[in-house]
């Protein structure tokens, strides 16, 4: 039987690498580490990493709800600085038994074959897990960045599948779940460049209660509103966090940094004892 | 309108340097491959980002949009052109 290890919040805003202000971002990327760090001591063998696209991957023709992808992984797509495209090491086996079992209960997953992620989840592909392959990546996409949204509630539910599929398995998988996303941040918006600490420190402490339901709470205008289209992202949390009954959070780092236009939360999830 | 019809040109234009490059050589002609009434090929040709978010188009996307074609450097244009969530949301600018 598989096992939920652990979950991980962290950013993924570009302004972080490509740093236009040139400010120091040690900081920032010393908190990547800090996850890889743990994520290595878990004895994790794979991550499931939830993104958003950016409406790079995914066209008007077709916008999926939440996929899958069940082959080769590389990216991101949109290379950034200390980002290099690159194959991502992929677990195809896990992608397609939590695939067969999201269809077993009732989840109709979108799929893709092979991907080429953009850079939510080449960022923490890439920043979070050990640079030899030893954790293998399962990629996921919700629709965070292009409406109609995916249901906050579905983006829980969707975590606890995975934490049921993952518990099915037949093997000794250690999966820690990763949700990819910002905090507060408006994007391409009039807004831009600002964020509300007061929202971020609001999800923050959420995670770190395992409160997922004053997250559920909320409707997409007041997340719209307070947090920017960019905190619809608060999504992928919430996928780690039903991956999670009962479990609880900490802060690993959280900056309003002036060089990025986002929230940056980084946090640990663990299962309840 | 055909708000999806633009949403879908915008994301070509947005994506692909050559496809701009064959809108910049004929663009009625490459327009005239959508579904778009006259006024919304307006709002692509003069490249009206604030009224097409108006219209519910992504910002993200529209974004892009801008910067693929006057370049990163265009940021600040863009951004300035740009009305607020807010506003959209009613609750003001």
């Amino acid at each position: 039987m598989g096992k939920i290890v652990g979950g991980f919040m962290m950013p993924h805003d570009p302004t972080v690498f490509i740093n236009p202000k040139k400010l120091d971002n040690s900081h920032l990327m010393d908190a990547y580490a800090e996850i890889r760090r743990r994520i290595v001591a878990l004895g994790a063998t794979s991550a499931v990493i939830v993104g958003a696209d950016h409406y790079i991957l995914f066209t008007p023709k077709c916008l999926p709800q939440i996929l899958i992808c069940l082959g080769e992984l590389n990216g991101p797509v949109d290379q950034l600085p200390g980002l290099p495209g690159r194959p991502i090491p992929h677990n195809a086996a896990l992608a397609g038994y939590i695939f067969d079992h999201a269809q077993d209960v009732g989840f109709d997953l979108a799929v893709a074959r092979s991907l080429g992620v953009d850079h939510a989840i080449g960022a923490p592909a890439h920043l979070c897990l050990p640079e030899d392959g030893s954790v293998k990546t399962v990629a996921v996409y919700m629709a965070s960045g292009v409406a109609p949204y995916l249901r906050l509630r579905r983006a829980h539910a969707f975590g606890a599948m995975v934490k049921a599929a993952v518990e099915a398995a037949n093997d000794e998988e250690r999966v820690v779940v990763l949700g990819s996303g910002g905090i507060s941040h408006w994007v391409g918006t009039g807004e831009m460049g600002r964020t509300n600490p007061a929202f971020d420190r609001m999800v923050l402490d959420a995670i770190v209660a395992g409160d997922a339901d004053s997250l559920l709470a909320l409707t997409d205008e007041e997340i719209l509103r307070e947090g920017g289209n960019g905190a619809m992202e608060i999504r992928h949390f919430l996928a780690v966090m039903g991956a999670m009954p009962g479990g609880s959070g900490e802060v690993i780092a959280y900056d309003a940094w002036e060089g990025a236009v986002t929230g940056l939360g980084f946090a640990q999830m663990r299962p309840a004892a | 309108m055909s708000i999806n019809a633009v949403e879908q040109c915008i994301f070509d234009l947005g994506n692909s340097g050559r496809v701009r490059k064959g809108y910049s050589a004929e663009p009625e002609a490459f327009l005239a491959r959508y579904a778009l009434s006259d006024e919304e090929k307006a709002l692509i040709r003069e490249m009206d980002v604030a009224e097409l978010f108006r219209r519910g188009l992504n910002p993200m996307l529209l974004m892009g949009f801008y910067m693929g074609f006057h370049g990163p450097a265009s940021m600040v244009d863009y951004l300035s052109k740009m009305p607020t969530l807010a506003s959209t949301l009613g609750t003001g600018e």
